[in-house]
């Protein structure tokens, strides 16, 4: 049963806020200090807010944020356009605005044939066609003659080129990291890479 | 190198990425914090969090400031989840319910059972784990503006002034949205608590006066 | 401007130039950090993650710690700091068309390889926090 004499809990949560004027926070403590009831409710409220922090605040200090910074910058512009592309767009931006001034200054030509010099040529007649996509290709692949480490080669699907380092099997052994960190990879006993290709 | 949050800002906005790194270092885990109480789900809390500061750093121009820059994040911050939460559709409701019998059920329903349940059991643990998965449950409850405010208050320890500005509301209405708040989720984990088969759901007595 | 005086201009130029393209080549340099903690895979990263799982290496997370645009040229030793202390030293040694030699020495790795337009190279380059880095080789558009 409330006392008509009790605050009201609104004015508590103000309270627990420490938002109340200060002759309504001394009216108030003079209150809370004959008022169990009042005291309990407070309580009340403080607990909520108590235990909501401790269950996000636990959560997040338990979450790995190592990669979370890097993961926004990359997030932002992961990709800048090479400085041709950009030449070339200021180039016909420049063609498009300023029809008249085509010998005024000369830091201005020689950006936009810079742009022209490293644009892809055209091609040339005759010139055989590209045999549509080619990964890199590996020429060599060696590691340091002291290390107990040996380089494998894999070829994706998609042409691209994999150097792994597994522990070899001739050497001492060298611990590469945790056990967790160590991927399922079966050093060939050849340098042959799965399915073939290469 | 001064690194005072306007400073970093200062630093990000003329392209020092490094900069706008030690400021995400800076406040991830708190937004974090905030996001994963408003989406409830760890993974899109961090996707959420991440997008918050990809924001920020898209508008860092529009930065004036003139305001603190952590209200500034945090109300990027949340109104993110607010889409995220809008999206989804569940529990959208723009409208907030306010009921003014609601004095009248704290003191009876709910007296001593926060802080006793909290301090004094044998299993604290176990308990303290209930009370945690229940009160995310009622926060899920809570139209996203109350669970806002609230997770702010209580996670930032923001003062009404900072909650104004960063909800972009008059401070009468922080104090009575706060409130308001509290109260329901107080309600909610009384109900949850007394194992009541009835939860949120059930319609409220309408009060006298409906007043933001 | 008519075709003819364009060309004059460029042939001006080029005389007045040193052939730039012949010598230089455009790589992105990206470090990943791959590891089986956590269940991220940065945007972008997902093909890394199909190909290197199709291959055998299977991690569950893929987050990119930095990129670098690179200008290689020849007779230019260019450096990648890596987030394990390790540095990567880049050589070009040849350009032919649209095909470079490139040299890659991360210690204990040395690879030579001739890369054309397209086509990344992944190198293992040690472990670090609780997976691997991946310095990942990808030529830019040019």
């Amino acid at each position: 049963m409330s006392d008509p004499h009790c605050t009201s809990v609104q004015e508590l949560s103000a309270h627990l806020d420490g938002e109340l004027s200060v002759s309504a926070r001394v009216a108030l403590e003079a209150h809370l200090a004959g008022c169990p009831a009042c005291r309990a409710r407070l309580a009340e409220l403080r607990a909520v807010g108590v235990a909501l922090r401790r269950r996000f605040e636990t959560q997040a200090e338990a979450r790995d944020f190592s990669g979370f910074a890097a993961s926004v910058l990359a997030r932002l512009q992961p990709y800048r356009p090479p400085l041709a592309e950009r030449l070339s767009v200021a180039w016909e931006e420049w063609k498009t605005h300023r029809p008249g001034t085509v010998l005024g200054g000369l830091g201005l030509i020689a950006a936009a044939v810079v742009a022209v010099l490293l644009l892809p040529q055209p091609p040339r007649p005759g010139a055989v066609a590209d045999t549509g996509r080619q990964g890199p290709s590996l020429e060599a692949v060696s590691t340091d003659e002291q290390s107990h480490i040996a380089p494998v080669v894999l070829k994706t699907e998609g042409g691209d080129a994999i150097i792994w380092l597994v522990d070899h099997p001739d050497r001492p052994s060298l611990s590469l990291g945790t056990d967790a960190s160590v991927p399922e990879v079966t050093p060939p006993a050849a340098v042959r890479p799965k399915g073939g290709q290469l | 190198m001064p690194t005072d949050d306007l400073t970093l800002v200062r630093r990000a906005r003329s392209g020092d990425q490094r900069a706008f790194g030690l400021l995400v270092e800076r406040y991830q885990k708190k937004v974090y914090a905030v996001a994963l109480g408003m989406v409830k789900d760890p993974e899109e809390a961090l996707d959420v969090s991440q997008e918050a500061f990809v924001k920020v750093y898209r508008y860092l121009d529009r930065f004036k400031g003139d305001s603190s820059f952590y209200t500034w994040l945090y109300r990027i911050t949340t109104n993110t989840c607010i889409d995220v939460l809008r999206r989804r559709g569940v529990n959208s409701s723009d409208s907030v319910e306010y009921d003014d019998t609601v004095q009248m059920d704290l003191s009876e329903a709910s007296l001593g059972l926060l802080s006793s349940q909290v301090d004094t059991s044998p299993a604290r643990s176990a308990l303290r784990r209930e009370l945690g998965e229940k009160l995310e449950e009622a926060l899920a409850e809570l139209p996203e503006k109350h669970r806002a405010i609230l997770l702010l208050r209580e996670m930032e320890g923001m003062s009404y002034e900072d909650l104004a500005r960063t909800l972009e509301i008059p401070k009468g209405t922080v104090m009575s949205r706060l409130f308001h708040a509290r109260a329901k989720v107080q309600r909610l984990l009384a109900r949850y608590l007394n194992d009541e088969p009835a939860k949120a759901k059930t319609p409220l007595k309408k009060g006298g006066q409906g007043s933001e | 401007m008519t075709v003819l005086l364009r060309s004059a201009l460029l042939a001006a130029c080029l005389l007045a130039l040193p052939a730039v393209a012949e010598n230089r080549v455009a790589l992105l340099a990206e470090v990943v950090q791959a590891s089986n903690e956590g269940t991220g895979v940065d945007p972008g990263l997902e093909k890394m993650r199909e190909q290197f799982a199709k291959s055998g290496i299977t991690y569950k997370s893929y987050h990119r710690v930095s990129h670098e645009q690179l200008q290689l040229a020849i007779g230019r030793a260019v450096e990648v700091r890596l987030p394990n202390a390790k540095t990567a030293t880049l050589t070009l040694l040849s350009v032919k068309g649209s095909q470079s030699q490139v040299s890659v020495s991360l210690p204990p790795l040395q690879t030579t390889y001739t890369l054309g337009r397209e086509g990344s190279v992944y190198l293992q380059a040690g472990p670090h926090a609780n997976g691997v880095l991946i310095l990942v080789l990808t030529p830019s558009a040019s």
